[in-house]
Formats: C-alpha cells, structure tokens, sequence
C-alpha cells in the first residue's frame, strides 16, 4: 500500500493514541498496587507489540526495562505462537527464557481484531517476593539462579479468561508475602485487560490494515531518526570498561567492557571481551545487557528521540560471548544485573561514545546502594517488606547542565519516586532521625554532579532481616568524572549500634541487625562535567550560599575564594584561577 | 431587580457576568489590566452602570453578590513573583522541598538543562530542633529558645521576609509544636504572613504537605494586599453587598478566609466552568456533563458526575505539589495559539504557545510559527475582517506562509492539507484529554453531554465529540465569559480534612465519626457567621481508603453522616472496582484520612424561557457565504449571526455561526438547534435532538 499524504496526519494521531493507550495501563498499576516497589517508586512498564514482535509503544518509568521486553515476547512467540488463543493471558520470569531477572515478573496478553491475532499488550513489574532465600527478592548468596526463587518460562496462566488457580497457588505458597505479591499480580493484569480493551476499539475504528500501515510507518520514522544519529557519530572502533564493587559470593570486582564500532548508520556493541561469568548473583543474561547498551545509547545522543519502539533500536546490534557475565549460561545467577551489572555496562559505553563524541556525553550517574528489610512490623502487626528507595545518589552533569540531585541511578533515570519519610516511619519499623542532602558529594566541574542524601534511621523492631545489595561504595565505582570533570563521591553506608559499635557495611551481604541500630547512610553524589576551575564563579558561590558546596571546596576545587558573609573575594579567585 | 455580579480577571480580558432574579444575563468584558489587576475589575463596574446609564452607586445598590475570581496568585506563581517566603521545618528534614521526591519531571531523557528552581531556596530553610512521632507522642521537645533567635534572626534578615511556612514531621497528628513557632513569630514578627501545614493542609505526606503549605505563604501576602485594597475600594463606592472569591474547588469564601488559606485560589479563574455548564444542562434535564473550556494557551477539561464537579487532592502548579481539593480540571497545551511543527514526518501540536505575544502568525504581530488558529483561518472557519468584532483583522497571508514554511512543505503536501492536518491533530489531542478524564477512570465519554467554550472551543467541538462519539453539545451564549457565568451562581464551599491513619474496624469507626462531628460543627459555625441559614447547609462526608499496604487511596463517600464500617467499605468496594477494574471484598480496608465538603446554598436564580419561534431561521441573520473547508471538501458555507437566532430556529450544517466572540464550526453532518435560553445545542443530523438528549440524560 502506498502512504498518500494525509496518512502522515494519521501516523501522528495513532502514535499519540498509542502512547495514551500505555499510559493508561501504567495509570492502572500506579493507583492499585499494593507494593511501594510498584506504587510508590514506580518500578514497571506497560507497553504494545505487534503480532510480529515489534514494540511500538511503551511507557518508560523505568528505563532499564524498556529494551528488555522484546527478549520475553520472542519466547511467547517461540512457545505458544501457533496455539495462542483469545482470553488467554502469559507471564514468564526466567533470566533464561527470556527476562531480565526473577523479580521484574513479564505479563503478556494477545489482542485478537476480528479473530486473528495481531497485538500484545505487556506489563513487567518488580515483584516485593518470588519466593528464595533473598530479602525482598535479593540473595547475595546465591550459587545458582535456583536459590533466588520461583522462575516460570513461558507459561499460560489465564485461558478464556480464567485464572489457572491450581498453578497460581502453587506459586503463591512458596511466597512469604503472597497476598501482596497477588494483589500486584492482578494489577498487573487489570493493565494488560485495559490496554486490549482499548486497542480494540482504536482498531475497530481504524481498521486493521489502516493500524499496520500506520505501524510500519512509525516503525520506519523511528529507525530513521536513529540512523540519522549514528551517522553523526564518526566511523570507528571505541572501547570501554568498568567494573561492579563485587559478585556478592566474593569481593572480586566484576569487569565489564564494551567494544563499540560505528559502521555508518549502524552500530555495534560486542561485550566479549567482559570477565567469565561469576559464581556470584551480578551476571547479565543478553536482554539486560541489551537493554543496558539501549539505555547508555539514549543517554548519549539527542534526548528528543523516540525510545519507545523497535525502530529505534533496530540500528543498534549487542553480542557477548556466551559464558561472559554479559551473556552468562545458566544456572548463574542473576538478580543484582538490573543494577550494578546495568550500571556498569552504562559506565563502559558511555565512555566508548564518549571517544567518540569528543566527551561530549554525560556523567556517571552514582550507582544504587541500598539495604533491603523485611519481617514483622510491630507497628501495624503485618510482614512488611521494603526496598530503601529513599537512599538515592546524585545524577551527573552533562555538557550543559549541572546534574540532578537524589535521582537515584540511571537504571530508573529519574522516574523512581522515593518514598515519603512520614509513609516509611507508617509502613516500616523505622524512624528517620535525618533525612538530607549531603554537602559537597557531587563531583566537581563546569558543571557540578547531583548531590546524594544523608539519612540515618534508626530499627524499632527485632528480628528483621536485612541485605544490603549494589555497588558504588568504592573510588572506581563512584560516579565517573567526564571531560575534566571530578568523581562524585561514593556511597558509604555504616551501621551504628546501641552499644557504639560503629561498622561499615558492605555491598552484597546478609547485614546483623538490631532494635536501636541506626543506619547512617551516605549516598553518592554525580559525577562533574569539564575543569572545576571553568566553572562559573556566582555559580560557586550560590553553591556555598545555599551550603552544598563549602568554602574549602569552593578555594582548592573550584578555585573560587568565597569570603565568610557569602561574597566572592575577585582578587583572591583571580590569582587561585592564575588568570 | 437585584443582580449577582461574576467578575473573573483573566491574563486578557477581565469577563463580566451579570445575572438577574430571572437568570437574564449580560455580557461584559473589558481589557484586564494585569500590573493593577483591581483597576480592570473596576472598569468593568463602571462600564456596566453606564450602559445601565445608572450612577455608580445606584446600580451598585441593586448588586447583592459579587463573586470574584482571580489569577492574581497563579500569576505570582507561575511568574516567580511570589512573596519572600522562609520556611520553618523540623531539624534533619531540611531538604525534603528541594528534593521532589527524586523524581524528574517532563522527558526523562534529558538532562541539557539544570533542573527548576524551588520555590523557597535553601538558605531560607529553617531547621528547629523538635519531633513529634507518628502517634502524635513529642519525640523531642520543641526549643523554643532556638525559635525565637531564629525569628529575631529572620526579622532582620535582608531582604526582609513577608511570609513563613512552618512544616514540622507528624505536625497533623500533633499540631502544638506548631502553633507555639507561630505564636512565637507572631510575637517577634507582627507583620509577617504565617501559615502552618497543620492548619492549611492537616494530612500525611510531608513533601505534599510542604509543598502546599510554602505555596500559601509564598502567595498570601499578595493575595491579602488584593483582596484587602478591593474590599476597602468597595466599600468607598459605596458597595454594601458581599464580596465573596471563588476557590479552586469551584465554590466561594469570604476574603477574610481566604487570605488565610491563599493556595485555595491557584486555580480560581477555570473554577466557574462546571458551575456554569450545569446552569446551562439543568434545563435540559441534564446532569452528567464534561466542560472543555478551549483558550489561546490551554484546553481545560472538567468532569461533572451526577450534578457534581470531580475534585481531586494531587493537583500542581509548575512542578508545585497542591495537596487539597480542587477541581479536576485536566488542562493540556492546545489552544489556539498552540504551535505546529514536524519531526522526522510526524507533525505535532503544541504544547509550545505562541501566547497573545507574538501570537499567532496572522495577529502579524511577528509569530512566525503556525498555530492553531492559524489553520483555523486558512480552512476559512475564522472570518479574517471580522474576528474579535472587528476590533482586531486577521493577516490570511501571514498564516499561510508560516504553514506552508513549517509544516506544507516538510511533509510535501498542500497548505489546505496542513491545515487540515494540523486542525485534525490539535482535535485529537483534545479528544484524548477527555478521555484521560473519563475513560481512564472508568467512565464512558458517550454518556456526556459536552459543554463547549471558551473562544476557540465552539470551533472545534463538533470533530471533537464526533470522534468520542460524543452525542450532544451545548454551547453556552455566554461561552466566552463562562467562568463569569459560573462564578455568579457559586455556593460557599469549605473542605475540611484530618488525618486518620486506622484499620476500619467497629473501635475506629467510633472515633472517626467523633473527628467527622468535629469538622461539621467547625464547618457549621463558619457558614453561619457567613449568614448562611442552618437549612441551606449541606455536609458530604468521606474518607481516603485503601487495602492495607496499598499507597494510593480512593476517595469513598461515606453514604451517610455516620460512618459505618459496612456503608464506608462496600462504597470503597464498589468505586475501586469502578476506577481499576478490580477489588477484593474479603479484604479488609484502611483509612488514611477524613473528609467533610461543606456546602452553603446560595439562591439561584430562576431562568425564564423565551418563546419557541420556529425552525426557520429570521431574515437577516443569514450574513453572507465563505468558502471553508469541511472533511478535505471546499464548500460555499453559510454564515449566520449568531445574537439574531433565537428559540427554535435551527442551522444545518456545513455552516458557521458567528458571535462578536465566538466562532461555532457546524460540519455538515451536525444540526444546530437553539435552546429556549437562546443557548446552542449541537448533534448529528442522523438523530433527532430528543434523542440526542436522552441518551446523555440519565435516570
């Protein structure tokens, strides 16, 4: 069929329908679930494919899942394609089959126009428990992705509309907070059913073939604007690494690294040359490496771009070795890849584009370090289970703007609420004696990296188990500098005992604790873009003013003299700046 | 004859709307005058006592009410022009404003420019040592030595400060701590604005909390100079009627009250619209209506279910959390300024505005982007010598050139094919706004009458509802003062919450409904020193619920004043499986908070119908011809003065219908129809109007 003119006009009212389709499901899940993982920090995606695989549409709270969708919908496709039936709805989580990790549970619908199948719906969520040893899902003990809970291939969980009980409560008995877990489940569900109430009618009034021809051309536009970018990006071979503070079994740091080649409008990721995989839980199965390379590309090139469907990242090639920790065998296990293994692939790449692109690339993002607690809550008389979402870093600063503070990692780049201090005391035994920005974390630069936060807070409850999981807590895994810009500083978290015992706590253990224990928290701060010492100086000294950069700083960094009363000395900088 | 008097001051026109005992009314609009927004308001007096040809203070004699809304906060806000604010919280909590939650607003992919400014800075945060726990139990003594060398220290600060918002952990479970750091300021600080969260917004959330109380003080000084200069110039002219100021939640309050809790005005000006719209459906036996108010920036929707405006308590303004209740009025950036351009093949509509400066291209003002109104000329909707009455010629080639330049030749089409296109876009991102407020909260756009105003949104209300399916459109006479319209009809209206964090179980229930008695009596005594009658007095009473663990809630209406465990939970039952899809009825149920809506009735007028003059449409009213474009076909359209229809007469389309501010577009598969209040009512001409009508009325 040939697109007359007017369908360009078409194309865009269907795009926008589309994207509004998402968003509704998402809105369904936002407003039901039960989890602060879902409702209140927003760790999910809805989004449309086509019968033939391709996303066309998809919300983006959580970058880091954007890319990693297409991986499950060939895994339906390859189990059920020619038996799927109208009513029927699919889940999977196996990193092996077709996921990122066990956690972020992958929901799928068919939508039947007309008796033939020709979209899906999916909703992918992090899920508060799946069964395992781990606390909130997280085991840095774990030997093989068996000891990290239930993990389903693909499986046909409703048909004709009916909930497969018998396979449901199977699941739901191994769980240690099943009612959460199925109340999240059905929002999940009540997401996929909107969306293919809504598709349906748009097709009803579009019509099918009209919908595809559409389709095709979103597709074609998306790829274009990507072919576009990378044809900017000089031909050429880029390399990167980086590392992960450790695997959880050992303190080893894990080595990741990218080989980048730019080949006209294509661009090819080859992580090969990255360690063997570990025994420890940080390996990466090939949809979240992908979707890591995705993510470092979005960050890098113009954020106008479309991220939302297949055409954009059809340009974009990503192959590792098997038996690499970025494309590990099973049974490796895997649940800490959708952080510190992320945040390290972004970390190797963005360096390799930054090569390329003569620096002109952000930042590291300081990396997610969090503790996780979970146990009876005397407070309320329930289980409780919490992922500290309120330890968040800094953002780094990009060749324009200094970053953005307490965003937490690039993993949800911003789109991961923190939960509110007086909803935490509510929901947890915790009290929170401080809650702050932390003065001088972010990295120096022209532009300065994002601040972390300084909490402490302290258990009111015994018998609370707790792990604390990520990386960032070392000088090379703190948020990269760029362009002559400084690191930001890395996390450091302590635990501080009634008793006074003061000890600093790990990434990836099982963590002691105790009622009266107080948790200090350091977070990191953004990595800095370009010299200190080019930083604009009333910028220095608003920083000082507001008390997040201090004087000292402000003198031996930035090269700034800010007198006591909050004035710059213009003398003094100038001979501190050797102008 | 006694008249009520809406007044509603907008960023262009300060909009009239006098209305007598008869619901006869009339039309004013006067140039809004924003560096002295009350001169504006007092034109407009001025001009409708001359065309009375009454002194000033004999027709102000006949005005009982006057109901004034006003942008003059929303202004300040989103100008950044605000009073100097410090705001006082709990030590250790100091950077709970700054950090949002940390979460990035607008496109997450962009980090080119630095995140925006808050709205108090950081230096002017006061940290107090002092904690109240979540059971309400002090933690940690307040000092109130450190508040008082605080408040001299911030006495003497330069600039001074005009205002404080203090917002202290918990402080709704136990506001003492803050109402001694007011009492203390107010001793040291006498002439300061102070305003605490426990009294502005006593619920849980502290960043909201805060959020919404920084915002009360940031504007209340500016709000109290107005309303006290207006009330004060009032009197001197002799006004003895009452001044009453429209809130966010579409009712009024006495400017003393209002001073005191400012942020209730963010939203004063769009408050009038669902008033009005359900004056003009009521005669039509209608109460279940969606308003589109369609300007030159924006395209407000609202939501009225059962005679009843939606409300919601998680509004914002510029990235300014607003935790109480106002309107859910949703608003996008489509308007008739609202700018076309084309990426990468796909054309979009706004939300960038061209604003009234430069405009639109052919306001030849300089805009050099096409706009809506812009294509609206060039499909030949917009009458170039005649729009805004005359008083303003539209340059046909100016709008041309800008969407051949822009949008024509990047997508290798024709200029009318643009147009078409981009008329086509802006109604599908409308269409899209109404169903982000209806059909993903589960309700179904084909059960709506539509209300259409506002200048532009007679001009595109027909292929809006066509695409909803939408059955029946009323287009108030009076469309482009419909908030003026609405505002002179408005009921007192207080919302009073208080948080309740409780299972609810048959112990709890026994002391909310003790929290409910005190909030209605809090309610009653201030409707009575309002003058209210005790039987004009109407209580809704309702709670924020959930399942334990869920962290949003649904607002439930108690179905009684007494909250019962059984009435409070199957109502919540029932609405999360309207809202969701789903519910859980052997789950138990939480509340988070308590709600008591109070209602004064004012008397409303009683509208009178004109006489039924026949289908036939009167000699003269039909002006002339134009050639317009109606879906991709050029046609030699009728044109109608609309002021010289009246009861009866009905207009086939394609037509225009032309008033001195308003244009209405009807395609030709539409029928319009005017009503027996000489307002418009629109449908396909496939059905018949009776039947149009029934299938919005419900019973």
């Amino acid at each position: 069929m040939t697109l007359t003119k007017p369908d360009s006009i078409l194309t865009s009212v269907i795009r926008n329908r589309l994207d509004h389709i998402t968003k509704e499901m998402g809105q369904t899940m936002l407003r039901t679930a039960r989890s602060p993982i879902f409702s209140e920090a927003r760790d999910f995606v809805t989004a449309i494919f086509d019968a033939r695989g391709n996303k066309i549409a998809q919300t983006s709270y959580i970058p880091i899942l954007v890319d990693a969708t297409p991986w499950a919908m060939e895994e339906f496709a390859k189990v059920f394609g020619d038996s799927l039936q109208e009513g029927d709805i699919y889940m999977l989580n196996d990193p092996y089959q077709g996921n990122n990790h066990g956690p972020d549970l992958t929901i799928a619908r068919p939508v039947f126009v007309d008796g033939k199948h020709a979209f899906w719906t999916v909703s992918k969520a992090h899920m508060i428990d799946i069964g395992g040893k781990g606390v909130v899902g997280y085991n840095p003990l774990s030997e093989s992705v068996r000891d990290e809970g239930i993990h389903f291939g693909p499986t046909r969980i409703y048909a004709n509309n009916e909930l497969n009980h018998d396979l449901w409560n199977m699941f739901r008995n191994q769980l240690t907070m099943p009612d959460i877990v199925e109340a999240d489940f059905q929002s999940m569900i009540g997401a996929v059913n909107v969306g293919d109430r809504l598709l349906r009618t748009l097709c009803d009034k579009q019509g099918l073939d009209t919908m595809m021809a559409v389709i095709d051309e979103i597709l074609s536009s998306s790829e274009a604007t990507m072919r576009d970018a990378i044809r900017e990006i000089p031909d050429g071979v880029y390399e990167g690494h980086s590392i992960t503070d450790n695997d959880g079994l050992s303190q080893r740091p894990v080595r990741f690294h990218v080989k980048c080649t730019v080949k006209g409008d294509d661009i090819f990721f080859d992580l090969s040359g990255s360690d063997n995989q570990v025994a420890g839980y940080v390996n990466s199965p090939m949809s979240n490496t992908a979707s890591a390379i995705s993510l470092a590309m979005y960050m890098c090139l113009d954020p106008d771009m479309p991220h939302s469907d297949s055409g954009v990242s059809a340009p974009i090639h990503v192959t590792a070795r098997p038996g690499c920790v970025a494309n590990p065998l099973p049974p490796a296990p895997v649940v800490l890849c959708t952080t510190a293994g992320v945040e390290a692939i972004v970390e190797a790449t963005t360096q390799a584009l930054g090569k390329a692109l003569g620096d002109r690339v952000p930042a590291g993002w300081s990396r997610m370090f969090i503790p996780n607690t979970a146990g009876f809550n005397p407070q309320t008389g329930r289980m409780y289970g919490e992922m500290h979402t309120i330890v968040r870093g800094g953002s780094g600063a990009t060749p324009t703007a200094d970053g953005y503070d307490t965003l937490g990692s690039c993993v949800s780049l911003g789109g991961m609420r923190a939960t509110c201090p007086e909803m935490f005391e509510l929901s947890t035994p915790f009290l929170l004696h401080e809650y702050r920005y932390q003065p001088d974390s972010g990295g120096a630069g022209e532009f300065r990296g994002g601040l972390g936060i300084m909490a402490d807070f302290e258990l009111l409850a015994d018998n609370i188990r707790c792990v604390a999981w990520g990386a960032g807590s070392l000088t090379e895994t703190a948020a990269a500098g760029r362009a002559g810009g400084h690191p930001g500083q890395p996390n450091r978290h302590w635990i501080l005992s009634n008793d006074g015992d003061e000890d600093f706590f790990h990434p990836n253990s099982f963590v002691t604790v105790r009622k009266g224990d107080r948790f200090i928290v350091n977070a990191g701060g953004g990595g800095g873009w370009g010299d200190p010492k080019r930083r604009d100086p009333e910028a220095v000294r608003a920083d000082v003013e507001a008390g997040i950069v201090s004087i000292p700083v402000a003198r031996d960094t930035y090269k700034v003299a800010v007198r006591r009363d909050g004035t710059i000395d213009p003398e003094a900088t100038e001979a501190l700046r050797g102008l | 004859m006694k008249y009520r008097l809406g007044i509603d001051v907008g960023g262009t026109f300060t909009d009239l709307y006098l209305v007598d005992e008869n619901g006869r009314g009339e039309i004013f609009k006067t140039p809004s005058t924003p560096h002295a927004p009350a001169k504006g308001f007092f034109n407009g007096i001025n001009d409708i006592a001359a065309a009375k040809g009454q002194k000033l203070d004999e027709f102000l004699g006949d005005v009982t009410h006057i109901m004034h809304g006003t942008t003059i906060t929303t202004n300040a806000t989103l100008t950044g022009n605000g009073a100097r604010t410090a705001l006082v919280t709990t030590a250790g909590f100091r950077d709970i404003p700054l950090m949002r939650r940390g979460v990035k607003t607008g496109n997450q992919y962009d980090y080119t420019t630095p995140a925006p400014d808050p709205l108090i800075k950081r230096q002017d945060i006061y940290e107090i040592n002092e904690r109240i726990d979540q059971n309400g139990k002090v933690i940690t003594k307040l000092d109130e030595h450190q508040v008082r060398a605080m408040a001299i220290k911030m006495r003497t600060a330069e600039p001074a400060y005009e205002a404080i918002a203090v917002n202290l952990m918990w402080s709704f479970a136990n506001p003492k701590h803050e109402q001694r750091v007011a009492e203390i300021l107010g001793e040291v600080m006498p002439e300061a604005y102070v305003s605490i969260s426990s009294d502005v917004v006593p619920q849980i959330r502290i960043y909201e909390r805060g959020s919404t109380v920084a915002l009360n003080a940031y504007i209340g000084p500016i709000l109290s100079r107005y309303l006290t200069d207006l009330s004060a110039r009032l009197e001197d002219i002799g006004y003895t009627g009452r001044l009453f100021i429209v809130q966010s939640n579409g009712g009024v309050m006495p400017p003393q009250l209002m001073m005191r809790y400012a942020v209730n005005t963010l939203l004063s000006g769009p408050a009038g619209g669902p008033e009005a719209g359900l004056h003009h459906a009521r005669q039509h036996g209608l109460d279940h209506l969606i308003t589109v108010d369609m300007g030159g920036t924006s395209f407000d929707v609202a939501m009225i279910e059962n005679g009843k405006a939606i409300t919601t308590n998680d509004s914002e303004i510029k990235g300014h959390r607003v935790a109480l209740p106002v309107l859910d009025i949703h608003t996008i950036g489509a308007g008739g300024g609202s700018i076309g351009r084309v990426r990468n093949g796909i054309l979009t509509m706004g939300p960038q505005s061209a604003g009234s400066e430069p405009g639109p291209a052919c306001y030849g003002r300089g805009g050099e982007n096409p706009t809506t109104t812009d294509a609206d000329l060039v499909l030949g909707y917009l009458d170039p010598v005649g729009f805004a009455g005359g008083q303003f010629p539209l340059d046909m080639e100016a709008a041309q050139r800008a969407i051949r330049e822009k949008i024509a030749e990047p997508l290798g089409i024709s200029v009318i094919e643009a147009a078409q296109g981009m008329y086509r876009v802006v109604n599908a991102s409308m269409a899209d706004a109404v169903r982000a407020i209806t059909v993903q909260r589960g309700h179904d756009p084909r059960e709506f009458a539509i209300i259409a105003a506002g200048g532009a949104g007679p001009l595109h209300a027909a292929p809006i509802c066509r695409e909803l399916e939408a059955p029946l459109i009323l287009i108030p006479r009076e469309s482009s003062v419909f908030c003026a319209s609405g505002m002179a009809i408005s009921d007192i209206k207080h919302d009073y919450v208080r948080s309740f964090p409780r299972a609810l179980n048959e112990k709890s229930v026994k002391e909310a409904n003790t929290v409910v008695d005190e909030m209605i009596e809090l309610a009653r005594q201030t409707l009575v020193e309002e003058d209210v009658p005790e039987e004009d007095h109407r209580y809704t009473v309702s709670a924020d619920v959930r399942y334990p663990g869920q962290f949003n809630e649904v607002e439930t209406k108690s179905p009684d004043h007494d909250v019962t465990v059984e009435g409070l939970t199957q109502a919540f039952h029932d609405r999360h499986e309207a809202l969701y899809g789903y519910s859980v009825r052997n789950s138990p149920v939480e509340v988070m908070n308590l709600r008591v809506h109070a209602v004064g009735l004012e008397a409303k007028p009683k509208p009178v119908n004109t006489p039924d003059t026949g289908a036939d449409v009167p000699e003269g009213a039909l002006t002339g011809h134009r050639r317009a474009w109606f879906d991709g076909t050029e046609v030699d359209a009728p044109v109608y003065d609309g002021l010289a229809l009246s009861h009866g007469n009905v207009v086939n389309g394609p037509a225009i219908v032309e008033q001195p501010t308003t244009t209405i577009v009807v395609p030709e598969d539409y029928v319009l129809t005017c009503d027996a209040r000489d307002n418009y009512v629109m449908h396909r001409s496939d059905i018949a109007l009776d039947d149009a009508i029934a299938l919005v009325g419900r019973k």
